[in-house]
């Protein structure tokens, strides 16, 4: 396991999500300290929660005083994609409990594609270093975002639109993945509606109109 | 929000982000050809990160209103700058850039 030509061979292959993750988890701990003031909350949450969209998505959810269903929901939302990421990996995430269960617990979108496009996906030491360099660089860079903005004196309140910025940005990725305009069209109308009703349980109220409408397509789909 | 009520929210997400990762390992014939969750993958992730962008701009203080414009004008900044270079740090630095130059200068 930890054979040298092993863990080079791992840092090579995870190298790709570290440009993707430093500066994102930079940007997400400078983000997190400048509005919570605690330097450790960020390389915490990133190492025990290790979801990209979801832990930007909270931190604007407990600015907005938003309650624990919606984030609990949220979370469960936008992460339900991964349901599908362990199955190419049945058989190969094996090992002793704990290693397995990391392994499970390490797979996202970046880790996913690149185990999958490797040559070595078959051997279960490599998708495990892959798996921990990959969290490494989204903790590191998580930590050394939020101390660097702990040593800025300044308040940096703009900060506040590199949320806005960064869901406009996944929305539109999320347009170039599915190939359909109308999800997103749904959600503004969802958000709409839902502020409409109640401005303080909009959030909730959006989610659970968007997944009803989505659910309900499928079933007429189903039957069509 | 206290620092407990933080970490809570910490704890649940964690457990919630792993629980659904663990699902294939643990119930195969659920996950398989479930074509319901399969859709709802696809399809919910496009809604929710628009109704999050709508969440953030109902949180803006409309009593300044330049704040609100300001919003506008960097989102509009951010789109087009996505869509012409689809480069995540250019959209979002140049974003970030527009806002700050606009509430200063207003």
């Amino acid at each position: 396991m930890f054979n040298r030509e092993l863990l080079i061979k791992s840092l090579h292959a995870s190298l790709p999500a570290a440009f993707g993750y430093v500066p994102l988890g930079l940007a997400f701990g400078l983000f997190c300290e400048n509005e919570l003031h605690n330097w450790w909350i960020a390389p915490l949450m990133s190492f025990w929660v290790y979801a990209g969209a979801a832990q930007f998505a909270a931190l604007s959810l407990l600015l907005g005083g938003t309650g624990i269903l919606s984030i609990v929901l949220m979370t469960f939302i936008i992460n339900l994609r991964h349901v599908f990421y362990g199955l190419p990996f049945l058989k190969i995430f094996k090992g002793g409990f704990w290693k397995k269960q990391y392994l499970i617990f390490g797979i996202t979108d970046e880790s996913y594609s690149i185990l999958t496009a490797s040559s070595h996906k078959n051997n279960t030491d490599f998708c495990f270093w892959v798996t921990v360099f990959t969290h490494a660089y989204w903790v590191v860079g998580s930590l050394v975002g939020a101390v660097i903005g702990a040593f800025i004196p300044y308040d940096l309140a703009f900060l506040e639109f590199s949320l806005v910025a960064l869901f406009t940005i996944l929305a539109i990725e999320q347009y170039y993945a599915v190939g359909k305009l109308w999800p997103i069209i749904v959600g503004v109308v969802a958000a709409l509606i839902g502020h409409f009703i109640s401005s303080e349980h909009m959030l909730f109220i959006a989610m659970a109109i968007a997944s009803l409408f989505m659910w309900g397509i499928h079933i007429k789909e189903k039957h069509a | 929000m206290t620092l407990g009520f933080i970490l809570l929210i910490i704890f649940l997400m964690g457990l919630i982000t792993y629980g659904v990762k663990w699902l294939p390992f643990y119930t195969v014939a659920f996950v398989k050809d479930n074509k319901t969750i399969e859709v709802l993958g696809e399809l919910l992730p496009p809604a929710i990160m628009a109704i999050l962008v709508m969440y953030c701009l109902f949180l803006i203080d409309y009593q300044k209103t330049s704040s609100i414009a300001a919003n506008y004008m960097a989102i509009g900044v951010v789109v087009a700058l996505h869509l012409k270079w689809r480069n995540t740090l250019i959209s979002m630095i140049s974003g970030l850039i527009v806002y700050a130059g606009l509430l200063h200068y207003s």
